[in-house]
């Protein structure tokens, strides 16, 4: 048990860097281009590390490390079984001080992208909490207690968790906070070399809390086909968001909340009131 | 049992002893007297703590003698003369009507007499809240000797601020309506003085509205009051039946609720707890953090247990909790003015706790006392350190608070440590959300109220915090030192170090003090599990002690400056002058239409509330 919780624990951030090479890929595909290798943004961190490192303010090397950290705390929290409404604190925790170190420039770029990033998690943040509510409805919070049959019962919300996996890959329609073409990098803009690796590393493992919260959603009768299931609809709903990116251009702010704050929500509430009624007759 | 009855005594009659002194003594002894006055009620109140902890926080009841009812009573009625007059002075029919209100039903009241004798409870929860009054209060009163230097009204001022802790505790420990009624009254009046303290134009209407709603509230108590009488023929709050009742019996427990709404300034009653902010900044602490809000929601915890097994009509107090939660989480975004964010978040806070009420669980209970603690500290922190920034840069506006970690090191980290302890797991308040987001599956439509606020409280909060974390273009000036006086150093160094220390010991206080609360409300089998996760082994403590040096690296650096290579802002090839703006999304006449939403809301939903028994007793 405590083995493969370790074993979670490292080989989730890795498959978080291989689907994000295969994103690279599959959208070159899309487009017609080569891409770049399945392994570069490994190599990406790897360069990144061994740069010089640049800062703006004091506290944005700190804020890097404590937004690492937490994510980190949170993967681990999740590996090992812990409660999915703190982890899912810790986890926004993470988020936080991602904004907070883009605050702590000077610099306008930096700060439009902070207001945005906090507007962003406005959007998804409701869902998530909504989402883990909803899987604890269904007995537990705590993952290593989850049963199977969540595909079953909440399909509507593995559906609205989509949307929340295109902001936090800052796909397109919902790349509002990262903007590049309008606001270069947004929160990261005045990171480089070894503390934007710092951040990236973060970003991994948030990612790989959000899609261990999808994996809960299939089981499989052997530990293979479990494996396989799970893998598969981690790739389903990449392969979903990768998708939209390359057929839709960017919201508004305002578009992406509204939208997260009734699409989101209503899916949500609408499976739940569906479970309500079929509990009742 | 001695030492207690003295230390209560002496709670309730020092502050008030004090706070004559303020009033007659001479201008040169106001100090000694203040210091004197605060410090001895905050020893007073750990003595009474320690002894209660010897004895193993069993219950205290304290007995009265009969003839102090009728003197309490006339003294009501004083009260109630008072407000009609003020009523007159301030040109509002309504605080006449109410108070002509006030003055029948408490004849009535005279006329029914109890047939119990009764006493002084003082339980873990009043424990809790006499702790919070008599040491958060009167480190406020230390604070507003110094804010209030330049007054020459500075002795009413401090009197009244005195006389409202000693008022505070008695109300606390009050088991008897009729006395809890009169105690409730006189705060009503002390926060009329305090917010009308400046004499302006804003300051007068704003204590007026502030009087209208809440002689309105009294009125509605006192109804409740004279109900209970009528339909459980006590009291008492100990003798109201537990649960399971159902028809016209709720109807004391509506008019209770009432009144509770109207003094923690919930939805459709939150305008006088915003337009207060007009008053000195220590006001605002005092009436958001450690006195007159917290009444409201004590009396609702005091009335829980009648209903429990009554999910219908306690569901409704759970929903104006969370719609006040959800609207004032929303309409924060919106604001640019420190003092007014954080009364936005002291109204929704409220809002949670009633919430957790209505839910009614002793999970959902643990998690009411529990904000109602953290919450009482981070809050007085916060405005008392916008106070100092206020003094400093005489303005609340956040956007005049840019880099303010270069001016003032120990007041932005202040604010830093307010925000975290009201915001960030592992703190106190992140317990409680915990517990309270546990608790909504029972009652999926309020998690729905709690998504939403929480992500809102998170945008609110760290859109402040950022700007004052800002660093100065390019330059490297040194720390300039802070030019606050002393004593406000020491102020809010303690309140930060406070808000950690009981951040830190959330385990044992949740065992000793919030779990007896709870488990003496409700004697429900597999509590002691439920609570299990705050034994000192738990997982909180493991996580808290991570955090803790996460902080101490924060606060280090905070302070220290390392030199490394410093670059300039990216600014598209152009040079960068920064002058950041903030964003508050909404527009005024929207923040207008969402206020009239939630008070339509509000009020529709309290009038269900009243009329719920009533068809509950037809069918």
């Amino acid at each position: 048990m405590i083995l493969s919780s370790i074993a979670i624990l490292l080989l989730g951030p890795l498959l978080v860097g291989i689907s994000m090479g295969l994103d690279r890929k599959i959208t070159a595909r899309l487009q017609n281009r080569r891409g770049p290798p399945l392994l570069q943004p490994f190599y990406d961190i790897g360069k990144l590390l061994s740069k010089q490192s640049l800062v703006l303010s004091d506290l944005q090397a700190l804020f890097a490390s404590f937004s690492l950290i937490f994510h980190i705390i949170a993967f681990a929290l999740f590996a090992f079984g812990g409660n999915l409404l703190v982890i899912f604190f810790i986890s926004s925790m993470g988020a936080i001080f991602l904004v907070l170190g883009a605050y702590s420039t000077p610099s306008p770029y930096s700060h439009l992208g902070a207001n945005r990033e906090l507007l962003a998690m406005l959007a998804y943040e409701p869902i998530l909490f909504l989402a883990v509510i909803a899987i604890g409805m269904q007995g537990s919070f705590l993952v290593g207690e989850i049963v199977p049959g969540l595909l079953s019962h909440i399909p509507l919300i593995l559906i609205a968790l989509l949307p929340v996996l295109v902001i936090l890959l800052e796909k397109s329609p919902f790349d509002v906070p990262t903007a590049h073409q309008e606001l270069v990098t947004g929160p990261y803009v005045e990171y480089s070399g070894p503390y934007l690796a710092l951040l990236e590393l973060g970003h991994w493992y948030q990612l790989a809390f959000v899609y261990g919260m999808i994996t809960l959603f299939i089981w499989g009768t052997g530990i293979t086909s479990d494996i396989i299931l799970k893998l598969v609809l981690a790739f389903i709903l990449l392969f979903a968001a990768i998708l939209i990116d390359n057929i839709t251009a960017r919201l508004t702010r305002k578009s992406m909340v509204a939208f997260m704050l009734t699409v989101g929500i209503g899916l949500i509430a609408l499976n739940l009131l569906i479970l309500y009624i079929i509990e009742v007759i | 049992m001695a030492t207690i009855e003295t230390a209560i005594t002496l709670l309730i009659f020092v502050p008030l002893i004090g706070a004559i002194a303020c009033l007659v003594g001479q201008r040169k002894i106001l100090k000694q007297v203040t210091i004197m006055t605060a410090v001895a009620t905050a020893v007073i109140s750990l003595i009474l703590f320690i002894e209660i902890a010897g004895q193993g926080f069993i219950d205290t009841r304290i007995f009265l003698p009969d003839d102090l009812g009728y003197l309490v009573e006339i003294f009501g009625a004083i009260v109630a003369l008072t407000f009609l007059y003020l009523g007159w002075r301030t040109r509002s029919i309504l605080v006449i009507a109410f108070s002509i209100g006030q003055l029948a039903v408490l004849s009535t009241i005279l006329l029914t007499p109890g047939s119990e004798t009764s006493f002084f409870l003082i339980d873990t929860l009043a424990l809790i809240m006499v702790m919070i009054t008599s040491i958060i209060g009167s480190i406020i009163a230390l604070y507003s000797l110094t804010y209030m230097r330049n007054d020459p009204r500075r002795g009413v001022f401090l009197a009244v601020i005195l006389a409202f802790l000693g008022i505070m505790n008695a109300a606390a420990i009050s088991n008897d309506i009729r006395w809890f009624d009169v105690f409730w009254s006189i705060t009503t009046l002390f926060s009329f003085l305090l917010i009308g303290h400046t004499r302006t134009d804003d300051a007068r209407a704003a204590a007026r509205l502030a009087l209208i709603i809440n002689t309105g509230g009294g009125l509605a108590l006192l109804l409740g009051a004279r109900l209970m009488m009528h339909y459980h023929e006590t009291y008492l709050f100990t003798d109201l039946p537990i649960g399971n009742m159902t028809g016209l019996v709720l109807l004391p427990l509506a008019f209770i609720s009432i009144g509770a709404f109207t003094k923690s300034a919930q939805l459709p009653f939150q305008s006088w707890l915003l337009d207060a902010m007009v008053a000195p900044t220590p006001v605002s602490a005092l009436l958001h953090s450690s006195t007159m809000v917290n009444l409201g929601v004590f009396l609702v915890l005091r009335i829980t247990p009648s209903l429990q097994g009554e999910t219908f009509f306690s569901i409704f107090i759970a929903l104006i909790g969370g719609l006040s939660f959800l609207i004032t989480s929303i309409l924060a975004m919106t604001q640019s003015n420190a003092k007014r964010i954080l009364a936005y978040s002291t109204v929704g806070n409220l809002g949670l706790i009633f919430m957790c009420a209505g839910i009614g669980t002793p999970l959902a209970l643990a998690a009411a006392v529990i904000l109602l603690l953290y919450h009482a500290i981070s809050k007085a922190l916060l405005f008392l350190a916008v106070g100092v920034v206020q003094e400093g840069k005489m303005s609340e506006d956040i956007e005049d608070m840019y880099s303010l970690r270069r001016d003032m090191p120990l007041v932005t980290l202040s604010i830093f440590i307010g925000i975290a302890t009201l915001v960030l797991p592992p703190f106190g308040m992140f317990v409680s959300k915990w517990l309270i987001s546990e608790t909504t599956t029972t009652f999926p439509l309020l998690a729905f109220l709690l998504a939403v606020g929480f992500a809102s409280m998170v945008v609110y909060y760290f859109k402040w915090l950022g700007i004052l974390l800002t660093s100065f273009t390019g330059t490297r000036r040194p720390l300039r030192e802070d030019v606050s006086p002393q004593s406000y150093r020491w102020i809010l160094g303690a309140l930060s170090a406070g808000a950690v220390a009981i951040s830190a010991l959330v385990g044992p206080i949740t065992h000793y003090l919030i779990s007896p609360f709870v488990a003496m409300e409700y004697e429900l089998p597999g509590l002691t599990e439920s609570l299990s996760i705050f034994t000192v082994e738990g997982e909180v403590q493991a996580l808290l002690i991570l955090f803790l040096v996460v902080l101490a690296i924060l606060i280090i650096s905070l302070f220290r400056r390392r030199s490394r290579d410093v670059t300039v802002p990216y600014g598209g090839g152009e040079e960068v002058i920064f002058q950041a703006g903030g964003s508050y999304y909404l527009s005024n006449e929207l923040v207008t239409k969402i206020t009239r939403i939630g008070n339509l809301i509000g009020a529709t939903l309290i009038v269900i509330l009243v009329i719920i028994p009533l068809i509950m007793e037809v069918f």
